[in-house]
Order: C-alpha cells, then sequence, then structure tokens
C-alpha cells in the first residue's frame, strides 16, 4: 500500500488528506497476515532460491495468452494470432533459468521444431 | 524451471488457441491497467483508490463488458466470488459479472475441462458492502499497523491446505516461529530484497 505523494492530491488547499493506493495482492496479503504483508510488499523480501517452478510455468502461459489476445483484437485473425502468441512464449521461455544443460538443450532444439 | 514443463506450457497454449476459436465473445483489451477512487472519508480524510490490471476484457451481444481473469492450474480450483481481486475488477469495469479463464495443464482431463471459463456474477450490494465497510476496514487497520511500526502475526494463515507461507516453519525451519534476534538473521540469511512490488508491471 503507498500513500500518493503531495503533488497527486486533488484538493490542494484542503486540510491534508491520506490518500492510499493499493491493488488486490497487498489487500490479501494485509487481511491475511499483517505481518507477511509488511515483509514482502513494505520490506520486498524474496527468497534468495526465486519463485517456485510452478509458478515459472504459470509466467509463461500469462506470456503466450497476453500476445494472443493483442494480436486477435488488433487483426482478429486466429492462425496469426495463435502464432505470435506461441512465439512469444517461447522467446520467453529462453530468459528463464533451467534444471540441467542437456534438458536445456532439449529445450531449445524443441522450440526450433515447434 | 525445467524444460519438460515449458514445452508442456507450449502444447498448452497450442490446444488452447485451437479450442478458444469457437468462442463467441468478443474481445476488446488485454492486460489493461487501471486506477480508480473506490473510497472517501470527508471526516477522517481518507481516499483509497484501488489499482490493478485485468488479463482479457471482452463483450458478448448481451453484456457489454466482462473482465476475465486468466488462471493456470495444474490441479482444479474452485473460485469464489469473495475474491478480493475479482470483486476489485468487477468494481473497476462496473461490471457485475466476471470471467474466470481456466488455462489447465492437467493431462487427465478433457479440453472443454481444461479451458473452461467460469462466470462469476455478482451482487451488487454485496460489492457496495466491500468497497465501503470491507475495504475502509481494513485500510484503518492498515494505517494503525504502519503508525505503530507493528505488523501482527496470523497464525491461522501459516498453513491453509497443501501450501505454506513462505515464513512458516515449513521452510529452512521457519522465521516467525524463532526469537526476534534470530528471526532478522534468517531473512537475511534466506531471503533477499526484490523490487518494489508494482502491479502495473508485467
Amino acid at each position: 500500500m503507498t500513500e500518493l505523494k503531495e503533488e497527486n492530491l486533488i484538493e490542494v488547499n484542503e486540510e491534508k488528506w491520506t490518500n492510499i493506493q493499493l491493488d488486490s495482492q497487498i489487500l490479501s496479503s494485509f487481511m491475511s497476515c499483517p505481518c507477511k504483508c509488511n515483509y514482502v510488499f513494505n520490506r520486498h523480501l524474496i527468497p534468495i532460491g526465486g519463485v517456485p517452478k510452478s509458478y515459472e510455468k504459470g509466467q509463461l502461459a500469462h506470456i503466450g495468452l497476453h500476445e494472443y489476445w493483442k494480436e486477435r483484437i488488433k487483426s482478429g485473425d486466429y492462425q496469426i494470432a495463435a502464432a505470435i502468441g506461441l512465439d512469444a512464449a517461447k522467446k520467453a521461455s529462453l530468459t528463464f533459468t533451467y534444471g540441467s544443460r542437456r534438458r536445456t538443450r532439449l529445450l531449445f532444439y524443441t522450440c526450433r521444431v515447434f | 524451471m525445467e524444460a519438460e514443463d515449458a514445452l508442456d506450457c507450449f502444447s498448452t497454449l497450442v490446444e488452447f488457441f485451437k479450442f478458444i476459436q469457437q468462442s463467441s465473445w468478443i474481445p476488446i483489451a488485454t492486460e489493461q491497467s487501471f486506477r480508480f477512487k473506490a473510497y472517501e472519508d470527508a471526516n477522517l480524510r481518507l481516499r483509497i483508490y484501488l489499482t490493478g490490471r485485468i488479463d482479457l476484457i471482452v463483450k458478448t451481444s448481451q453484456i457489454p463488458i466482462i473482465p476475465v481473469d486468466n488462471k493456470s492450474e495444474s490441479e482444479r480450483w474452485f473460485y469464489t466470488q469473495m475474491s478480493n481481486q475479482f470483486r476489485i475488477y468487477a468494481l473497476a469495469c462496473k461490471a457485475n459479472v466476471l470471467g474466470v479463464q481456466r488455462f489447465g495443464f492437467q493431462k487427465s482431463l478433457d479440453t472443454k475441462d481444461k479451458f473452461k471459463m467460469e462466470l462469476l456474477p455478482f451482487d451488487p450490494d454485496t460489492l457496495e458492502e466491500w468497497r465501503t465497510l470491507t475495504l475502509p476496514y481494513w485500510v484503518k487497520q492498515y494505517l494503525i499497523c504502519n503508525e505503530d511500526n507493528y505488523w501482527p502475526m496470523n497464525h491461522t494463515s501459516c498453513i491453509s491446505g497443501h501450501f505454506a507461507c513462505q515464513f512458516s516453519d515449513k521452510y529452512n525451519g521457519g522465521i516467525c516461529n524463532v526469537s526476534r534476534e534470530v528471526r532478522e538473521q534468517k531473512l537475511e540469511r534466506y531471503f533477499k530484497v526484490g523490487k518494489e512490488w508494482n502491479p502495473m508491471e508485467f
């Protein structure tokens, strides 16, 4: 949750207002556990080991879906949108860290032939 | 991430793209950011703004605007109307229905079940109650915590089903269950300071 800066105040001549800006993640985290909310959103703590693998897989799907819908809105063409969506996911996948060299080679190869 | 996971994701995307061609819903926006004033209390001099980013907005011949949230899942989840995220999206779009687009990685399910779009209707009064009572209540609690610099633990949230909080004793012997001095040392050891949270970032 962030307090908005002074210049964002709408009625500048009034007695000072408290302006709070938040999204669902911060709110849900605070409602669930204020301590966790403080660690994650005020102190910005993330595990040394990085995000869980399942989260990364979801992220990858999200990227592909976003590009797909963007193209669908732009051109309305299903085939082009599908190709662009898949291509975006493939490109994004190469930025992730993988478990082993052998598997990474497998992925790079499969990306080419997919 | 394992390479197999990436490949599984690609094949699921291909399957989804084929499946979604049958849908008659018309996409009108994707990754749509929003920020709106949800609440104002002149006596307390308090304004609450809600922000976020909606994965997809569609329309149908009957409904002019439906915010949609993509949910990737490896097992079947139940999506509730009580979700803060869904309520905020509905309020942002002034809609009384929200779509949850499932994106399932399960091998055992039929395509139509893996990619089922759930429609969650909202009673306008429950949205109003949430906006004018629930939301301000929790924001006031937040301001108290911030003022006192005391952020209490909610011990009933540490473990929920198969899921455990990353600060619970399921991981690395735990953070919240050790003395305050040791807690800080363990936070330094097992956590790093990341980027400030920005809901608008991809």
